[in-house]
């Protein structure tokens, strides 16, 4: 039993990747604009649909997966323009109703377009490193890799650069923020687009790790709100971290005691924690508009 | 007291006209208006959760199937009686719905919405597990229809519409006690200001426990019912995004917090072909479509529409206007 | 005797220490007027008292008891009632709405605030309250306070943003409340009106409580004229 220990600490950090990457653009969004985009999920699916569809076109798989962000970001920006901008004075719940919309008609959209059963891009990095007592293969290094270079350009960005600092400041204090001159506006589609960038690139790239559906991006993004309520909104490292985790927790779920039990299992872990520290694990309050 | 006298007469005027007009339709016509019955109980005692309360349940398509499948143990296996299963399978369902409040409670607005999400998709997910109970993928077969009313020569078209009838107009006079007593007037100060509400000295847990009680009810008997008179239920038809997102549909088009404005939102979609059972990806779409055109330019739904049309209609008539008072210049929030 | 005592209260936010051991006795049935610069420690003050945020440290007793800290649902249920410094009320409800919710659905144990004078609402009970007027919105938010029945009433800036006359309203409102028995502190940067109202002034400068007593020592005492007063009359002119 314990021999497919690391073979599964491997395939869940692969899984946690996904839930990582989400989580990472999601945080951003929902902790700095307080938008409560139930359409993140989408985004990650129409990443891995765009990757699809044009690696089928015989496009070259790196290729694609640039063409497929920019494709995703522009649509989280179009996303944000049609349904988040105008709704910006409304209440909380108004634009929970709006992001629920546009995730169906996102959702619908695709299936549409491509139907509902599960299609897969071939591995670009084929062939496996075999060590003592598991196998590795290179694509999901190379996923692994990704998610913490992802990680590390959002520090980075939010903590080396000018329009981080402006997104800080914007996530502490509007009021402030604006005051001292900072365009509102011009931080909103950053943040937004870089969001999108998160959530597209990781549903390129993963598209050829996991099979591909419409619905696919849902599960995900339930997921990553788990790791925002564990980990506390606005925390990278939370997001990363927990991400990770918990794609290793459900793999071990699925493997060692039923893969029909591995969604619950997440969900148990946030129900006990939700029963015993409502605040979550590190604390944060949660935002309210 | 006048309009007090009002509320109940009116519907139950609604209810007479209803009823007497059943055997003079044909019954295709009468099959749709029963399912539009059906989804009004719905989208009604959802109302009072997200259009009174303000929050948004992704659960309760879950819990409408735990209505129709303890509804088709309790007739078809233990062979209890309609009338006797129809109030149990509510009470099943309200328990439920009390357990899956109680958890979600502890987070609010968007992580509340995304956990009743979670625990939608798992209530699904155990439809197709315990085969057992539910009969798995292949659904539940033989689930017998509600038995004739008496003292009412019907056939089975014209009685399931008519049971159908007698649920929702249970339905919406129970919500309107609801909304009148105590625990409305907090449940609606609970979805402007939560804190105000506090200060006030309001109860905020057991208010909007009561209403996620009351809309997990009726979600429940609804569901029982729709078993009854489909006499077969498959997990399909409780899905998170079909099911659950249709009664969001249903009552923001409708109109959030009026509750009849989200009767008028279930018969103007079930009207569309398609979703009499499973909603297909067109007619999902076109929900989708339908309520994000709403949330941006009538959030209000068509009864908000109707509403202004009326005023607007009042005010022409008026033969003096009223002052105009100042308008609120300064910020208040 | 004292409704309620403070003892040794702070609460400090990160490296803010916007309460320093901060202790006060309140006596029943007088008005006590809270003053002091911005982030002097009022309304986080405030907060503690009506049970929105915990303190750091310190205790508070209420009625004799000493029941410690509260959570806002146990203060109300002692009869601590306020109004918040951006007024609160259910915006999209009209007033008749508002009064409605307050009298029946939570502590209510005051019927008849909506037909008290001092507040004059009646000629607006059909009006949405987020269409109304600024300081209409202001004593809404007051008689909803009032209708809670409390015993200690507090009230965070009721008169900013008003006009002279509203502001003469104002405090011919809270007189009246006052003379039913109720227990008043009033937070407050006008320092004039502060002074004609309250009966009783404590003053606070980062985080602690520099001075009390009648208004007339106040605006005598040294210390609190560099503190406070010298900006204070200035601002109090306009």
């Amino acid at each position: 039993m314990l021999t497919m220990l690391p073979q599964q600490l491997v395939n869940g950090l692969t899984l946690g990747s996904t839930y990582a990457l989400i989580a990472l653009g999601l945080t951003l969004v929902f902790g700095v604009l307080l938008i409560p985009n139930f359409a993140h999920g989408e985004l990650y699916m129409l990443g891995a649909f765009s990757t699809y569809a044009l690696v089928g076109a015989g496009v070259n798989f790196w290729l694609a997966v640039v063409i497929a962000t920019l494709i995703v970001i522009a649509i989280g920006v179009v996303l944000d323009r049609v349904v988040f901008q105008p709704l910006e004075h409304s209440s909380s719940l108004s634009l929970m109703i709006a992001a629920l919309a546009a995730s169906i008609i996102l959702q619908q959209g695709a299936t549409i377009a491509w139907g509902s059963e599960p299609r897969t891009t071939p591995t670009p990095i084929p062939g496996v490193l075999r060590m003592a007592g598991f196998s590795i293969a290179y694509f999901q290094i190379f996923i692994i890799g990704v998610t913490l270079a992802a990680w590390g350009g959002v520090w980075l960005v939010l903590n080396r650069s000018r329009l981080g600092l402006a997104i800080r400041a914007v996530a502490q204090n509007r009021g402030a923020a604006q005051l001292m001159g900072i365009e509102l506006r011009d931080v909103r589609i950053a943040t937004f687009a870089i969001g999108a960038l998160l959530g597209g690139l990781g549903g390129a790239i993963l598209s050829a790790n996991f099979p591909v559906y419409p619905t696919m991006g849902i599960n995900p993004v339930l997921k990553a709100f788990v790791v925002l309520v564990l980990g506390g909104i606005g925390n990278l490292w939370g997001a990363i971290l927990g991400g990770l985790l918990l794609g290793i927790v459900e793999v071990m779920v699925a493997g060692y005691i039923s893969s029909q039990l591995q969604d619950v299992g997440t969900f148990l872990i946030l129900v006990l924690v939700l029963l015993l520290r409502p605040q979550g694990l590190f604390g944060r309050v949660v935002l309210e508009r | 007291m006048q309009s007090r006298l009002r509320c109940y007469l009116v519907p139950t005027a609604f209810l007479a006209v209803a009823c007497a007009a059943t055997p003079f339709i044909n019954d295709y016509v009468r099959y749709v208006a029963t399912l539009a019955a059906i989804w009004a109980v719905l989208a009604v005692s959802f109302d009072v959760l997200l259009g009174y309360t303000g929050y948004l349940s992704l659960a309760h398509g879950a819990l409408f199937g735990v209505g129709a499948y303890t509804g088709g143990l309790l007739t078809a296996r233990a062979g209890w009686s309609f009338w006797l299963a129809l109030p149990v399978c509510g009470l099943v369902a309200m328990a439920v719905g009390i357990v899956v409040a109680l958890l979600a409670f502890r987070t609010k607005g968007l992580y509340f919405a995304v956990l009743t999400l979670g625990i939608g998709l798992i209530g699904f997910q155990m439809f197709f597990v315990a085969e057992d109970w539910t009969g798995g993928v292949v659904g539940f077969v033989g689930i017998p229809s509600p038995p004739p009313l008496p003292f009412m020569s019907l056939d089975a078209a014209g009685n399931n519409l008519v049971i159908a009838l007698l649920l929702l107009w249970v339905t919406y006079l129970a919500a309107g006690v609801f909304v009148r007593s105590p625990m409305g007037a907090a449940s609606l100060a609970i979805r402007e200001d939560v804190v105000l509400a506090q200060a006030l000295g309001i109860r905020i847990s057991a208010a909007r426990l009561t209403a996620f009680a009351f809309s997990a009810f009726f979600a429940g008997t609804a569901g029982m019912l729709f078993g009854a008179i489909s006499n077969f239920v498959a997990p399909e038809s409780f899905a998170v995004m079909t099911t659950g997102f249709q009664m969001v549909v249903l009552v923001v088009v409708g109109g959030m917090g009026t509750l009849w404005g989200p009767i008028l939102g279930a018969i103007l979609l079930t009207t569309l072909p398609e979703t009499l059972r499973v909603a297909s990806s067109y007619s999902l779409l076109a929900y989708g479509v339908l309520l994000l055109v709403f949330m941006l330019f009538a959030p209000k739904g068509i009864a908000g529409l109707l509403k202004q049309a009326w005023h607007a209609r009042r005010a022409r008539q008026a033969a003096v206007a009223a002052p105009a008072a100042q308008p609120v210049t300064e910020g208040v929030r | 005797m004292s409704l309620m005592s403070i003892r040794h209260l702070s609460r400090s936010f990160g490296g803010v220490h916007a309460l320093r051991d901060v202790s006060l006795d309140v006596p029943e049935g007088i008005i006590l007027g809270l003053i002091g610069p911005n982030g002097a420690g009022k309304t986080t003050l405030i907060n503690v008292i009506s049970g929105l945020i915990a303190p750091s440290s310190g205790n508070l007793s209420f009625d004799g008891r000493d029941n410690g800290p509260w959570p806002m649902a146990r203060a109300v249920g002692y009869g601590i009632a306020r109004t918040f410094q951006q007024t609160r009320v259910f915006m999209g409800l009209t007033v008749r709405e508002n009064l409605r919710i307050a009298a029946e659905a939570g502590h209510g144990l005051r019927q008849d605030v909506a037909v008290d004078p001092g507040l004059d609402l009646t000629p607006f009970y059909d009006r949405v309250a987020g269409e109304l007027p600024y300081g209409v919105l202001r004593r809404l938010g007051m008689a909803l306070a009032l209708a809670v029945g409390p015993r200690l009433l507090l009230l965070d800036e009721p008169a900013v943003g008003l006009t002279a006359d509203e502001i003469a309203g104002m405090g011919r409102a809270i007189r009246r409340a006052n003379d039913s028995g109720l227990t008043i502190i009033l937070v407050e940067h006008n320092v004039r009106f502060l002074m004609e109202v309250a009966q009783h002034v404590a003053v606070m400068d980062r985080g602690q409580l520099l001075f009390q007593g009648t208004p007339a020592q106040c605006q005598a005492n040294q210390a609190v004229i560099d503190v406070y007063l010298g900006k204070g009359q200035a601002d109090a002119e306009h």
